[in-house]
């Protein structure tokens, strides 16, 4: 093994070449910590949920959260519309991928499911122009801008998992409700026995 | 080689009230020009032609539901109600002509075919109906079928990421000529359809159309997933098959040879194990002839096989103890694999958004607002990180999590054979529990077993030495049968090999090295008559175009993208553009299959200067004549700058109320 290293060194060598080996491996990071696909992410939200209006930083945090777990997708769909007609409609609608499988080990979220990243990836879609801020603090909404429109209209087919579910909730957001599904109803359905035998 | 050719499009709209109205424009070869203010109806006008041939994807509209027309083409005109609104398109190849019919409103998947003029279509009855969207428009009534036929177009697969295949629609096809207003002058191909997820669309579409031979790569490819795909299968035969046999004797592989392990003997091949097995039969053969003759103390026969029963009962725990180990492990390694599964879509996802996702334009501090160096020292000059820290590409990472979804695999197979053996070994120990018990229970029963126990417990013994024997003499035969099917799997193993050489070839063909020489050629001149980075030649005369991407401008030194300003991105487009017609007109390699023609839909509306457009004029005046046609919509509000061009325009609205749609008179000839 050594030998023939050093005879292939030596070969390069005498054709005027110099052999330089690196061994450094790039750091692997997966798309969920890259602030491209997370903002991109962004962006599909606000390209499909009260497109004029607007929505506010906390239930965009919700509703990656859901983008980001897709087990927990049934559970909303079926608690955001069960007092309507159409449930059984929505949920023949909703098309899940095959690898869906509720995930008991992230992360349990106390309030909203923050990431302390959404800040920067807000940042990330302000100064490239894609998203705009209208009103004052505390009902802050995020919209996105035309060329934000723009940038939706082009990733959008990259999406098709994402883009149905995002299709069943229609023009018409009711953030309340979906804020409610994902900070109550959620946590004490999954995890709220684990709670118990942390606290006791 | 086979244009494409546009030579009329006529509208025909009908009102509930009975009134008409319409459009007729008529193309030649050469530039057309259609002229007029905005949201008069120009890119409507090219909406006709792109929606009669079925390339709507391109404008946006991907839903039958949606169209791609304004409300004006098929909901109401002039407050009237429309009932009745098609467009008709006549489209030669060079040598045969067509009409392309399609209605806007109602049943809009089908297109309409006569071989005809627009002009003779009255005498012409018989129209062919060829289907528009959804499935079968590859079949013989399909319209892609039809225009592939019509253009001598090859109808190919292509790979797609999802490691299948897909057609190549005309529809991706389209962007190489035919840029849209709205996105389509953001970046080449912006308007390239991806829901086929065809692998790397813009490459190969590209490749297609310039009759590069190193598009047969991704034919190639196909065929060697076809043959990867059967060694795969004929693997997890033979998988199957060898487990079958490791599984009873209790065998392993190493270097292609069966071993066989055993408590007594260790470690052996199988043709050891089966001689020292024989070599064992003889001797305790000798043994049972002594014991014939020799009784033994009855009561501590009872307690060894009491002892025996209690060792057994160990072993049984032990072994169902190890199984559900085992079956823990192999539903966590099942869990990583799914999660290295759901990576890899999120990977694929990342890499395409990567080519669409915009670049921060900064070129001045913020702060400060001095000019910001390119490149700091090792370090980036706005945020002061590491530059040396090298971050993993989408392809890296889907070939890391490739690699680490390999290995699972490989432990998870282990994982399963082990449990399958464990298993059987459970059930052996547990029949020897039964039948321990049962020789206990016979024996107190009985009072007669214990003088023969001895001699019954040796006769046992050595039937299963026989028994043993025998099984791994099955064993080898069974094992050596397989070799023709590893013989197979090495044959296909060096096809793939061949055809992965071959690719390299196909990626240093001679022609393609002339078509993409004279392609940067074009393109280089084309930018500097455009004043591309204010014709700083040293930089222009370094362009390059990237193989390993899809064919776009590059510069080594500097993100041409990000240097220049948003008109000179357009005019890096107008000059692409252009380099391709240029390079397919003057190309006598008969693979190009680029239809020499090119709809731009109003380059102007991103800041393009009147000059620019007056300068790329001229270019397209420089082309052979009759050798493409090239279908440009613009406006501008000087006069003088109409004059230049006065003798292109084919179709002008005059004024911001001159719209496309005109009403007929009731006692026209044309209605």
């Amino acid at each position: 093994m050594k030998l023939s290293l050093h005879r292939l060194v030596s070969r390069l060598e005498a054709n005027n070449l110099t052999p330089e080996i690196n061994l450094e491996r790039p750091l692997f990071i997966q798309p969920e910590d890259r602030i491209t696909y997370r903002s991109a992410r962004i962006v599909l939200i606000l390209g499909m949920l009260n497109r004029k209006l607007g929505l506010s930083k906390e239930v965009i945090a919700c509703i990656d959260f859901l983008l980001r777990n897709p087990g927990y997708q049934k559970k909303f769909i079926i608690e955001y519309f069960k007092e309507h007609q159409t449930l059984h409609k929505k949920l023949l609608a909703y098309k899940p991928s095959e690898n869906i499988e509720i995930d008991f080990n992230i992360v349990q979220y106390k309030s909203v499911p923050w990431d302390l990243r959404f800040n920067d990836m807000f940042l990330f879609l302000y100064v490239r122009k894609h998203l705009l801020f209208a009103g004052q603090k505390p009902n802050l909404r995020v919209l996105l801008s035309d060329t934000g429109q723009q940038y939706f209209e082009q990733i959008k087919e990259v999406f098709i998992d994402e883009m149905n579910f995002l299709e069943l909730f229609g023009k018409q957001f009711i953030e309340g409700k979906a804020t409610e599904i994902i900070t109550e109803v959620i946590p004490q359905a999954y995890w709220s026995q684990n709670e118990k035998t942390d606290y006791q | 080689m086979k244009k494409l050719i546009i030579n009329r499009v006529v509208y025909t709209v009908e009102t509930v009230a009975g009134k008409s109205y319409g459009a007729d424009v008529k193309f030649s070869t050469g530039l057309n020009i259609i002229y007029g203010p905005n949201s008069v109806g120009k890119s409507s006008l090219i909406t006709g032609i792109i929606y009669c041939l079925g390339g709507e994807k391109c404008l946006g509209v991907f839903q039958n539901k949606q169209n791609p027309f304004k409300p004006e083409f098929y909901d109401r005109i002039n407050n009237e109600k429309i009932t009745k609104s098609y467009v008709t398109l006549e489209v030669s190849n060079g040598s045969d002509t067509v009409i392309l019919m399609r209605s806007i409103i109602n049943k809009t998947d089908v297109v309409g075919l006569k071989k005809t003029t627009i002009e003779n279509s009255g005498s012409v009855p018989q129209t062919r109906y060829l289907i528009a969207s959804g499935d079968g428009v590859f079949s013989s009534e399909g319209l892609q079928a039809f225009l592939f036929k019509f253009l001598d177009w090859d109808i190919v697969d292509v790979p797609t990421y999802d490691a299948g295949y897909s057609k190549l629609y005309f529809e991706n096809l389209l962007p190489l000529f035919f840029v849209e207003q709205r996105a389509g002058w953001s970046q080449i191909q912006a308007r390239q359809v991806m829901r086929y997820s065809i692998r790397e669309v813009k490459k190969v579409t590209f490749e297609y159309l310039m009759g590069l031979d190193r598009f047969d790569i991704h034919l190639t490819e196909i065929k060697r997933r076809a043959i990867q795909d059967r060694i795969q299968k004929l693997k997890r035969d033979l998988n199957d098959y060898e487990e079958r046999i490791l599984v009873p004797a209790n065998g392993s592989v190493e270097n292609g040879v069966l071993m066989i392990r055993r408590k007594d003997t260790g470690v052996l091949t199988i043709d050891n194990t089966i001689k020292t097995l024989r070599e064992q039969y003889q001797e305790q053969i000798k043994d049972v002839e002594i014991l014939s003759t020799v009784s033994e103390d009855a009561d501590s026969q009872e307690n060894s096989l009491r002892r025996k029963l209690r060792i057994t009962a160990h072993r049984v725990r032990k072994a169902a103890d190890k199984v559900n180990l085992l079956m823990q492990e192999i539903a966590s390694y099942e869990n990583y694999i799914n999660r290295i599964n759901i990576n890899k879509v999120k990977n694929r996802q990342l890499k395409k958004i990567e080519g669409i996702a915009p670049e921060l334009n900064i070129s001045t501090c913020p702060v400060c607002e001095n000019p910001l160096p390119a490149h700091g020292e090792g370090e980036c000059s706005l945020c002061h990180q590491d530059l040396k820290r090298k971050i993993s590409t989408p392809d890296e990472n889907l070939e890391f999590l490739e690699d680490e979804k390999a290995s699972f695999e490989k432990i998870l197979d282990a994982k399963r054979l082990e449990l399958r053996k464990t298993r059987y070994q459970l059930q052996q120990h547990k029949e020897t529990e039964k039948s321990l018990t049962e020789t206990i229970d016979h024996q107190l029963s009985t009072y007669v077993g214990p003088q023969l126990a001895a001699y019954r417990h040796k006769v046992v013994q050595l039937d299963t030495l026989d028994k043993e024997i025998e099984l791994l003499k099955r064993s080898k035969e069974k094992w050596s049968s397989l070799n023709s099917l590893r013989n197979q799997i090495n044959e296909l193993e060096k096809e793939d090999e061949s055809l992965k050489i071959k690719v390299k070839e196909y990626e240093e063909s001679k022609n393609d090295q002339t078509l993409l020489g004279s392609l940067v050629i074009n393109f280089r001149n084309n930018v500097r008559q455009l004043r591309l980075l204010k014709g700083k030649d040293v930089l222009i005369s370094t362009i390059k175009i990237d193989e390993t991407d899809s064919y776009a401008p590059y510069l080594d030194e500097y993100d041409l993208y990000n240097i220049s300003s948003s008109s000179d991105n357009v005019r890096i487009l107008l000059s692409y553009y252009l380099a391709l017609l240029q390079t397919a007109i003057s190309s006598t390699n008969p693979k190009v299959k680029f239809p020499n023609l090119l709809i731009l839909d109003e380059p102007k509306q991103q800041n393009l200067d009147n000059q620019d457009i007056i300068t790329f004029i001229d270019l397209l005046e420089h082309l052979p004549k009759n050798s493409c046609q090239v279908i440009l919509t613009t406006f501008s509000d000087q006069k003088k700058d109409k004059n230049l061009f006065k003798q292109f325009i084919r179709h002008e609205m005059f004024s911001e109320y001159d719209y496309l749609l005109k009403e007929i008179p009731s006692d026209s000839p044309q209605k």
